[in-house]
């Protein structure tokens, strides 16, 4: 009975990552603009999950988000910053693109992260949801409990903040 | 110069949200990539099959946290606001008691303090021997006894205009007792009468302080 019980606990655990696993995600990276970090907070989060009492929680979802975004705020105190992975040099041996043309994309996201960081957890989060999710207003509007307009008016000065945040750093549609 | 081409990237929101797109499809795990996404009219049915309690948890952002914000301050102003008002209430109460005229009257020095002018609107209870019935409801309460205390607490010189002014500030307590017949029970009270009087003090007997000063020291 308890096996049975687990079973039907992993197997809710699984559609609701399968369901909610990008949207977590994409407002986890709203909140730290690190996609790594922000997988690994969504990871531990439903690691920890797995080990909870099946009917403890009453709404997976918000349980997992709230664990997830205490996990960032752990990290970030403690300002763990250790060597990051430097995997994609490797990876550049192996690959038949120009090693160049990869550099010069890490570096244009580099500069386009440091961009979003800058950014007011708000604006990023009607970016990733829309740039990093694909969702149109109406779907952003229903999760956010507003209105399509104040979306749109929300993304757009978004897109002008970040523009402004892009020239800072170099990149502009005047620099060759 | 930049080492890599970058024109063309700010030219309009097209150029920009192809550009993000592209970042943020960098960026995202690919084990998440690889998950379908549900339509609109999906999200949307499920949205609304939650329960209102676990919509307005705290799973979304700030979003949630703006209106507990607000109500917080609300009631905080609120709080601030009824404070204010009772204390206001409470020192206009305070002006309806009556005020000790304190007027500087030409009194000699060696008069009586019983005589100097006291509360407009204070009764004079000063027989120990009368027996006033208080009506209290359905109860009579006997004022059976009085008790006059007199207290100098304060007396200070002042060189004016006018030649040397002593004031003198007493205070006096006036204790009652009330017998309840029917409970057979005392009720003490004690009404306390702030005296100031401003009395002009004659040149002779203001050398006669200063002899007596001179001779304590």
């Amino acid at each position: 009975m308890p096996n049975k019980q687990a079973h039907e606990w992993s197997a809710e655990i699984e559609a609701v990552y399968l369901r909610e696993g990008r949207e977590i995600w994409a407002l986890l990276y709203a909140q730290c603009s690190d996609s790594d970090r922000a997988y690994d907070a969504l990871q531990e989060a439903f690691v920890r999950l797995q080990n909870q009492e099946v009917k403890s929680i009453r709404n997976i979802r918000a349980w997992v988000l709230t664990v997830a975004q205490n996990w960032l705020r752990d990290v970030a105190r403690r300002q763990n910053h250790a060597a990051r992975s430097a995997d994609f040099l490797d990876n550049i041996v192996g690959q038949n693109s120009d090693p160049l043309d990869d550099l010069n994309k890490k570096e244009r996201n580099s500069q386009i992260r440091q961009s979003l960081r800058q950014l007011r957890d708000e604006d990023r989060e009607v970016l990733v949801l829309r740039y990093a999710l694909g969702w149109s207003s109406k779907r952003m509007s229903i999760a956010l409990d507003t209105s399509t307009s104040a979306i749109d008016m929300r993304l757009s000065r978004a897109r002008k903040r970040l523009c402004e945040e892009l020239q800072k750093v170099g990149i502009d549609h005047e620099t060759v | 110069m930049k080492p890599f081409d970058t024109s063309g990237m700010l030219e309009n929101d097209d150029e920009l949200e192809s550009v993000l797109r592209d970042y943020f499809q960098q960026e995202m795990p690919l084990e998440l990539l690889e998950i379908p996404e549900v339509t609109d009219e999906e999200y949307e049915k499920r949205f609304m099959q939650m329960p209102r309690s676990d919509v307005t948890a705290s799973d979304r952002f700030e979003k949630r946290q703006h209106p507990q914000f607000k109500v917080g301050l609300l009631m905080l102003g609120l709080c601030v606001c009824l404070m204010i008002g009772f204390s206001v209430s409470r020192f206009l109460q305070t002006d309806h008691v009556p005020v000790v005229n304190n007027s500087i009257n030409q009194l000699k020095p060696n008069q009586p303090t019983e005589n100097a002018p006291v509360s407009s609107d204070s009764r004079n209870l000063e027989s120990a021997e009368s027996v006033a019935v208080v009506n209290h409801g359905d109860t009579t309460l006997d004022m059976s006894d009085q008790k006059n205390v007199h207290e100098s607490i304060d007396l200070t010189l002042y060189n004016t205009e006018h030649g040397p002014i002593e004031q003198r500030t007493e205070i006096s307590w006036t204790n009652i007792t009330f017998q309840n017949h029917k409970t057979g029970t005392n009720m003490e009270m004690s009404m306390p009468e702030l005296t100031i009087d401003f009395v002009p003090v004659s040149k002779a007997r203001l050398s006669l302080i200063n002899e007596e000063n001179g001779n304590e020291q």
